[in-house]
């Protein structure tokens, strides 16, 4: 802990009120670090303290040739078995100035500071009290350390949860580590959560001591009566892998409002159907998913239906589009409502294994999902295993249903929806084939909305440039860990004002866990290195080779 | 198919192999008689040849004269020794005259292959102003370089007597350590002016008071010299000659306890003196008809005669003729110097031949890399029992500048010790301010000056400045 200001350089060349460079001591800074100068307008005006943060740090040994340098490379030796001089080294930084300290505010530097002013270290305690400002105590998010130092990396709660955070990293990096530490961190000051996790990153969180009896993980069927019919249609399409033609398509929505929607007819049908043919039709045999097998067994009483010349006795009851439809036809949008019904009870199968995997009890969503918000509690919806349209669905579903609620008063309390993967639920526009995304719509609803009536986000992303633009531009705060693809570097420096060339220039450096924190939940940029959470993450990397060398 | 024949074909392959040094040749061959243009290419290459055919098989009029190996010697075999650069230099200022303002010396000791940073180097550099000197001939186009000779000649003797640097065994100096010749016969400077560069280079730090410096000078031209006017100009103790100082400061180098291996090593320069004392003589005895085909019938011209007609006719050098005659890593057997002792008339006649043999310098030609022009290195005769080892070092030390070919301690030593510009543009606009209100504020200048001093002085660049 550095408890005494240390002089570690002096200002040389040209400074301007946005930035400086300086001449270092060997060895006593890093990048990001907080550095400080003494400045003073006049001799009769107070000295005042100039803050800067280090952007640029180069080392040069201007005492050994190039040539050396290769000529030393390709004997395959080392420098320092020769006498070429290793001790002398130039170390020039650049400081992007923060501005000047007054009582606790930091106001803008107007004059350059002086040059060969002393630019020094000031001590741990004064750069936490820098990066703090008159942050409650009440709001302080815990996340990590400063990178290289000993100095407390510290987020506004306040406006990590009201005015939406986006996280982004490529895989390995440590998103879900640094989100798990944040949630932890909210749920130790009770804050409401509901998790859409796609991958089961967070069901480790039921299982960990701290917040077992706070964390409750949800497997949600999805109900497609809430679902406009035509929005079914194109799900149906892409779920068979079938394009549906002009002809089949009413046949699927005459029959799929049938089954969903006329309870009296329906009853009516089914009675009928017993007495005529003698047979069984399955009717929401299984809540909400098994819709589409309603559907299936509808149409295959009208098949037999037809085959025995009975159209007339139903005339009264379906539609006339059905019966006086083309079997064909209606055996082809059959095949695709078996099609639909299998992968979606694949996938039901799927996150069910995920519970098993935590010895959890699979539990489908309360029918009132404002339950979902109460102090103190984090609810996670696994998604794991369901497609990416059939987990957009989910999350529309959910969120529309909880926006309204808000809206209507029925949900009191402010709460946080975390995202993962956020950019398979609000596509860019380059990233949408077809049809729009169906979560899109509500997660931009949400972005610009949405605090209004407390409701923050984190989005989380590993692509963040097939992020959709205005659901990211809404995100006031930004955590950037590791990211190598280019094209996300630049999206990062577009979207992020307070993201300059140095930081970005960083990014494909940072090492896991490292993370460039930036926006309204940290006074001033800073990396940090983020603290381990106490949950475990389903995904974490496992040593796979000696996974299958341990098995029987 | 065969390979057309070319003219190019008659050149040898070792020749072929240096496109540097071929196109010296072929640049030279411009500026000769059309006679003489088209063929001289290949004449010189012949002459190469035939210089080394004969000095390899001793079958000259200089039988003792060899071509040398370098032992092979590996880095790790080096380890743990302790070598000390030495570069004097002079700093220019462009206003009014060319002459230099400032000179300075660095001394850069390192110990080979030691991992310890803060134990393994050690920087030292002072900068002179040469308007701070009193005495000395100042008119004289050679008084910067007595004055940069004296400093470097203080340095090293620094080395030598300095505890800090009680370790070192080899001190290699950049450029010719052979100071004490005739050629600098009328140069003198003031003891005041040695006890100004003593104490201004911090030297009383090796434990020696500049006024002890100039006692022991005094000292040993009473014990070991018969006549004190080679030491002191007209027998003045206050008027201390160039060649009879250096003397005294190169004889307590080579016979410091420390058994210092003192070398200079020379760039490439346009010196004829192997050219003249070796080359042509054993030319004339062994190819006088490639001699003939430059400088025409050689049957009644003197070898001096042919040496400066040679020289005239075909710009061959020391360094060109060496590039024709060794091989990567060889080196010629040290010849010795004598005749720079020659110069001195009247009252110093008998001072040349004391210097010769007070400490006898000694130089051969070291090629490094196939390209690379050889270079003169200067050695203590009496310590040709080390030659050897001395040019293995050398030539390790240059092949990590395979371009340049020179020992990079002395390329370190040189950036170290350098003027830098900033220097130079402050005592430019110190020199312009001067000579602008000269007659107004003197007072002022001069403090600007003192203060420009104290800088140079005590801290220099941030980086490079010297250590506490």
């Amino acid at each position: 802990m550095m408890s005494e200001r240390t002089h570690i350089g002096s200002i040389i060349g040209l400074s301007t009120p946005y930035e400086f460079t300086f001449a270092v001591k060997p060895g006593t800074i890093h990048l990001h670090d907080f550095v400080a100068i003494d400045v003073q307008d006049s001799s009769s005006e107070p000295v005042k303290r100039c803050w800067a943060k280090v952007v640029k740090i180069e080392r040069f040994n201007p005492l050994l040739p190039r040539e050396a340098g290769h000529e030393i490379a390709s004997m395959g030796i080392e420098a320092i078995e020769t006498v070429v001089s290793l001790s002398r080294e130039f170390v020039t930084a650049q400081g992007q100035i923060l501005g000047i300290e007054e009582e606790k505010n930091i106001t803008p530097l107007t004059y350059p500071v002086k040059p060969a002013s002393s630019v020094y270290l000031p001590p741990d305690e004064e750069v936490q009290n820098l990066l703090l400002g008159d942050v409650k105590e009440h709001r302080k998010l815990k996340v990590g350390t400063l990178r290289g130092r000993k100095i407390e990396a510290v987020l506004d709660a306040h406006y990590l949860v009201s005015r939406h955070l986006a996280i982004f990293a490529m895989t390995g990096a440590g998103k879900s580590w640094t989100c798990r530490k944040i949630l932890e961190e909210l749920m130790d000051k009770n804050y409401p959560i509901i998790i859409f996790d796609p991958h089961g990153d967070y069901a480790g969180m039921v299982n960990t001591t701290e917040y077992a009896d706070r964390v409750q993980i949800f497997f949600p069927i999805i109900h497609f009566e809430i679902w406009d019919v035509e929005e079914l249609t194109v799900l149906l399409a892409n779920m068979s892998g079938e394009e549906i033609t002009e002809a089949q398509e009413p046949i699927f929505i005459d029959a799929y409002n049938f089954v969903v929607q006329n309870e009296t007819d329906c009853d009516e049908f089914y009675a009928r159907y017993s007495r005529d043919i003698g047979g069984t039709i399955y009717r929401k045999s299984k809540a909400g998913f098994y819709n589409i097998w309603s559907v299936y067994w509808f149409l295959d009483s009208i098949i037999k239906i037809k085959n025995e010349n009975m159209d007339s006795n139903y005339s009264d009851l379906v539609d006339d589009s059905i019966l006086s439809a083309n079997k064909r036809s209606i055996q082809a949008i059959m095949r695709k409502c078996k099609k639909m019904g299998a992968s979606l009870q694949r996938m039901q199968g799927i996150n069910d294994n995920v519970a098993q995997q935590y010895g959890i009890t699979p539990q489908t969503l309360p029918e009132d999902l404002s339950t979902l918000v109460q102090k103190g509690k984090t609810n996670i919806i696994s998604l794991s295993g369901y497609s990416d349209l059939i987990q957009s669905a989910i999350l529309t579903q959910i969120l529309q249903r909880l926006l309204q609620e808000k809206i209507e008063g029925k949900i009191k309390l402010p709460f946080l929806s975390v995202i993962e993967e956020a950019h398979n639920f609000a596509p860019s526009p380059s990233e949408i084939v077809g049809e729009s995304s169906a979560s899109l719509g509500i997660l931009k609803t949400v972005a610009t909305e949405g605090r209004k009536f407390g409701m923050g986000l984190i989005l989380i992303s590993q692509r963040p440039s097939r992020l959709h633009p205005t659901v990211s531009s809404q995100c006031n705060s930004f955590i950037v860990l590791r990211i190598v693809n280019p094209a996300d570097q630049k999206y990062i420096r577009d979207i992020i004002e307070t993201m300059g060339e140095h930081d970005v220039e960083l990014l494909p450096e940072l090492a896991i866990g490292e993370a460039l924190i930036t926006g309204q939940i940290t006074r001033f940029p800073i990396l940090a290195k983020i603290d381990p959470p106490k949950s475990k993450g389903v995904r974490e990397e496992r040593d796979l080779i000696q996974m299958v060398n341990e098995s029987e | 198919m065969g390979v057309r024949e070319t003219s190019d074909s008659k050149i040898s392959t070792r020749t072929l192999g240096q496109p540097d040094i071929l196109k010296l040749i072929a640049s030279t061959s411009l500026l000769l008689g059309e006679e003489l243009r088209n063929e001289f290419v290949q004449i010189t290459d012949l002459i190469g040849s035939s210089l080394r055919d004969s000095i390899l098989k001793g079958n000259n009029v200089h039988p003792d004269i060899k071509i040398n190996m370098v032992s092979p010697l590996s880095w790790s075999s080096l380890r743990g020794e302790v070598v000390c650069f030495i570069d004097g230099g002079v700093g220019e200022v462009d206003i009014l005259t060319k002459r230099p303002l400032i000179l300075r010396s660095g001394i850069f000791k390192i110990i080979t292959g030691e991992r310890d940073l803060e134990a393994r180097e050690d920087f030292l550099t002072f900068p002179i102003f040469v308007g701070d000197i009193k005495k000395g001939l100042k008119t004289s186009n050679d008084f910067s370089n007595i004055l940069r000779i004296i400093i470097e000649c203080l340095s090293a003797y620094r080395v030598s007597i300095d505890p800090r640097y009680k370790d070192v065994e080899y001190l290699l100096v950049h450029g010719p350590i052979l100071y004490h010749m005739s050629a600098y016969s009328g140069h003198f400077v003031g003891a005041e002016d040695i006890i100004n560069i003593w104490d201004t280079s911090g030297g009383q730090d090796s434990g020696l008071t500049a006024h002890q410096l100039l006692e022991n000078y005094s000292k040993f031209v009473g014990e070991n010299r018969d006549n004190p006017e080679w030491y002191y100009m007209n027998g003045d103790p206050e008027l201390i000659r160039m060649p009879g100082f250096t003397e005294y400061l190169m004889h307590e180098i080579v016979n410091a306890p420390n058994g210092l291996k003192l070398t200079g090593v020379v760039e490439r320069g346009p010196q004829t003196e192997y050219l003249r004392d070796y080359i042509v003589p054993i030319l004339r005895d062994v190819a006088p008809d490639l001699l003939e085909q430059i400088v025409g019938d050689i049957s009644r011209m003197s070898t001096s005669a042919i040496s400066e007609k040679l020289i005239q006719t075909s710009n061959y050098n020391d360094a060109l003729i060496h590039s024709l005659t060794l091989e990567p890593k060889e080196y010629t057997s040290p010849v010795a110097t004598e005749q720079r002792y020659s110069g001195f008339k009247n009252d110093l006649t008998g001072f040349g031949t004391v210097l010769a043999s007070s400490v006898p310098i000694s130089y051969s030609f070291l090629k490094v890399r196939n390209n690379s022009i050889p270079v003169r290195v200067e050695t203590i005769t009496t310590q040709n029992d080390y030659h050897e080892e001395i040019m293995s070092r050398v030539y390790m030390y240059s092949t990590l500048l395979p371009q340049y070919a020179f020992p990079i301690g002395l390329d370190i030593v040189d950036k170290y010790a350098k003027v830098p510009d900033w220097m130079m543009h402050t005592l430019k606009m110190l020199v312009t301010i001067k000579m602008g209100e000269q007659a107004d504020d003197v007072e002022k200048i001069e403090g600007l000056r003192k203060m420009l001093s104290q800088i140079l002085i005590s801290k220099r660049d941030f980086y490079y400045r010297p250590d506490a």
